[in-house]
C-alpha cells in the first residue's frame, strides 16, 4: 500500500517556526543581553551571512540546528526593539536556557 | 463423495436463490445479479471438481487404498478449505499486498461470504488498502467494512487522525451492530499494521482489540512490548515545560502521534512558570527594560501558552483524563469545551431532514457523524452529563434527525449506520432524561432492525 507521509498540523507547525525564531536563539545571545549586544551581535551575523561564512548559517535550538537567513535575523533585531515583545521572547529564552544549562547573562534593556 | 458435495453445493446455491426471491431473508441494499449469482455457483462446482481431477489424474495407477485416502483426505479437506476460507485468505494474504488488486477483488467477490454487505464491503476496502485507482466506497453501502475502507484512506492519505477516529467508532458500536468475522480476521490486521509501521503503537493497540487471529495478537504483543518500554523520545516529568512545549509542538507539526493526557500534564507543569508570583516578576521585567504593556504582560504569555495548548490538543488523541485543579488546566478545558459547543453548533445542517440540506454519499455521512460523536464524547468527558443537557438544550435533541434523514434517503444502505446512530440517540435521551425521544427513536432503532437485520 502506498502511503502518503503523515500530515503534520500546520498550525502547530507555524507555532514551533514562532517559537525556534525567538531573537534570542536566533542571535545566539542570553536571555538578559542588553540592546548594544543584540545589534552588535546581529551586525556580525549579517556580515558572517553576507560573506558566506558556515559558521552563521545555522543556529542552535532545543531540538538541533536550524537555517539562519538575513530575513531572520533582522526580524529577531526588529523583535528586540520593542521591548513588549522582547519582554516575552526573553521569558521563553530564560526558560529554554534554563531546560538546556545554558548560561543566562543578566542586563538591562 | 464428490457427487454428494457437489450436489450439496449447488442445493445450497439454488436454496439461497429460491429463499430470496421468496422473501424469506430480510432486505438487503445489495442487489447481486442473477449472471452473478450462476457465476459464483459454476466457480465453486469448477474448483470442486477441478481439484478432485486434479488430484484422480494424479493417483492414476496408484493403489485403490491410496487413491481412496487421496480423495477422501486432501480431496475433501482441499475442498472445503477452497471453498471456504481459500478465495478469502489468497486475497487477503496473498495476492492483494502483492498488487494483484484485480485477481484478489474477483476472488473476494466469488468467495462465501455471510452477506452480500460483506462481499462488497470487502473489496472496497481490499482496493483501498491495496488498490490505486477508485475502490467505489462511495456507492458501497455503509457497515464496519467501509468504516474499515475510511480508515484506509485516511492513512493513505497520511491523516492517521481520521483513521484511527474511524476505528473508536468501531470500538463504540451498539452490541448487536454487526462487525462480521471476515472483518475482524482480514480487514483490522493490515490497518493495525499500517499504525505499527509509524511506531503508534496505542493505536495498534486500539485496533487490535477490534480484531481476530494468530497475526493481529502478535501485532498486539508487539505493541505492548513497546508500549512497557520507556518512551524514547524525551516527554518526561523531568523536562521543563518549555523544553516539553517545543517537543510537543514539534511531534504536531511533524504529525506523530500523542495523547490529550501528555497536554494535560504538560498544562499542569506550566502552573508554576505562569502562577501570579510569576507574573509579578514578569511585570517588574518589563518596568526595568521600559515596556509600554508591562502590566499586562503576564496575561499576554498566559493567552500565548493557552493558545499553543489549545493547538495540542487539537493534534491530540486519547480519552480526557479526570480536571485537575490548575488554573491552567482549568482555563484549557473551558475554552476547548467552548471549541466543542461551537463545532456542534456547525453541525446544525446535519439535522435536517429538509431537502435543502447538505446530502452527500452514505460512507462520507457516516465520516461526518463519527466527527460529530467524537466531539459530543469529548464534551462528555469535559463537562460530564451537565456539559450534554445544555448541548441537548441548544440542538442536540435534533441530531436524530440525521439518522431519519439517512434512513429516508438511502434505507438499508445506511441501515447499519442509522441503527448505530439510532441507537445513540436513545442512550443520549435517557442520559438527559428525554422519555419522548428515547420512545420514539427506540422505535425507530426496531424499524431498522426488522427491516435488515441481516446486516446487524
Amino acid at each position: 500500500m502506498r502511503v502518503d507521509p503523515v500530515r503534520g498540523h500546520p498550525a502547530c507547525d507555524n507555532a514551533l517556526r514562532r517559537q525556534l525564531g525567538n531573537p534570542f536563539l536566533v542571535l545566539e545571545l542570553p536571555a538578559g543581553a542588553t540592546r548594544e549586544q543584540a545589534e552588535r551581535q546581529g551586525a556580525k551575523l549579517l556580515a558572517m551571512l553576507s560573506a558566506g561564512l558556515a559558521g552563521a548559517a545555522t543556529y542552535p535550538t532545543p531540538l538541533g540546528p536550524r537555517e539562519r537567513t538575513d530575513e531572520l535575523v533582522r526580524a529577531a533585531l526588529a523583535e528586540l526593539r520593542d521591548t513588549d515583545r522582547r519582554l516575552i521572547h526573553e521569558w521563553w529564552a530564560r526558560g529554554l536556557a534554563g531546560a538546556e544549562g545554558h548560561g543566562d547573562g543578566e542586563g538591562a534593556g | 463423495v464428490s457427487g454428494v458435495v457437489g450436489a450439496v453445493i449447488i442445493f445450497i446455491f439454488i436454496g439461497r436463490m429460491v429463499l430470496e426471491a421468496l422473501g424469506r431473508t430480510p432486505q438487503t441494499a445489495v442487489k447481486v445479479p442473477v449472471w452473478e449469482r450462476i457465476g459464483r455457483l459454476l466457480f465453486y462446482v469448477g474448483l470442486f471438481f477441478g481439484w478432485l481431477l486434479l488430484l484422480a489424474w494424479l493417483t492414476a495407477g496408484a493403489p485403490e487404498e491410496v487413491e481412496a485416502a487421496v480423495m477422501l483426505g486432501p480431496g475433501l479437506i482441499g475442498s472445503v478449505f477452497a471453498l471456504g476460507w481459500g478465495p478469502q485468505w489468497l486475497a487477503w494474504r496473498v495476492l492483494g499486498p502483492r498488487g494483484w488488486v484485480g485477481t484478489a477483488s474477483f476472488l473476494l467477490k466469488m468467495a462465501i461470504h455471510r452477506h452480500a454487505f460483506d462481499r462488497v464491503g470487502a473489496v472496497a476496502l481490499l482496493r483501498e488498502l491495496y488498490g490505486t485507482g477508485s475502490s467505489g466506497l462511495d456507492r458501497v453501502p455503509v457497515s464496519a467494512w467501509t468504516a474499515c475502507a475510511l480508515a484506509a484512506r485516511f492513512e493513505r492519505q497520511g491523516d492517521p487522525l481520521r483513521a484511527g477516529a474511524q476505528i473508536a467508532a468501531l470500538r463504540r458500536l451498539p452490541g448487536d451492530a454487526r462487525v462480521s468475522r471476515g472483518l475482524r480476521v482480514y480487514g483490522i490486521e493490515p490497518l493495525a499494521a499500517l499504525a505499527a509501521a509509524r511506531g503508534d503503537w496505542w493505536e495498534v493497540v486500539r485496533r487490535t482489540g477490534l480484531g481476530r487471529g494468530r497475526r493481529v495478537r502478535r501485532l498486539d504483543r508487539l505493541a505492548r512490548t513497546h508500549l512497557d518500554q520507556p518512551p524514547a523520545v524525551g516527554l518526561t516529568a523531568e523536562e521543563s515545560p518549555w523544553l516539553r512545549h517545543l517537543r510537543l509542538l514539534d511531534a504536531a507539526a511533524r504529525g506523530e502521534p500523542f495523547e490529550v493526557r501528555e497536554v494535560l500534564a504538560l498544562a499542569a507543569a506550566w502552573e508554576a512558570p505562569l502562577a501570579p508570583a510569576e507574573r509579578a516578576r514578569l511585570h517588574q521585567r518589563g518596568l526595568e527594560l521600559g515596556a509600554r504593556d508591562a502590566a499586562h504582560a503576564g496575561e499576554t504569555l498566559l493567552g500565548r501558552v493557552l493558545d499553543e495548548l489549545d493547538l495540542l490538543l487539537s493534534a491530540a488523541r486519547g480519552s480526557w483524563s479526570a480536571p485537575g485543579e490548575g488554573a491552567v488546566e482549568t482555563e484549557l478545558r473551558r475554552r476547548y469545551r467552548e471549541r466543542l459547543f461551537e463545532r456542534l453548533a456547525e453541525r446544525e445542517p446535519f439535522f435536517s431532514t429538509a431537502d435543502g440540506r447538505p446530502g452527500l454519499a452514505p460512507c462520507d455521512e457516516w465520516e461526518e457523524w463519527v466527527r460529530f460523536r467524537a466531539d459530543v464524547d469529548r464534551l462528555e468527558a469535559l463537562g460530564g452529563e451537565e456539559a450534554l443537557h445544555t448541548a441537548w438544550r441548544s440542538g442536540l435533541s435534533r441530531a436524530g434527525s440525521w439518522a431519519v434523514y439517512l434512513h429516508n434517503r438511502y434505507e438499508a444502505d445506511a441501515a447499519w449506520a442509522t441503527y448505530t446512530m439510532f441507537v445513540w440517540t436513545v442512550e443520549m435521551a435517557r442520559i438527559v432524561g428525554d422519555p419522548n425521544t428515547e420512545e420514539i427513536f427506540s422505535n425507530n432503532a426496531r424499524i431498522v432492525r426488522e427491516m435488515s437485520g441481516v446486516v446487524l
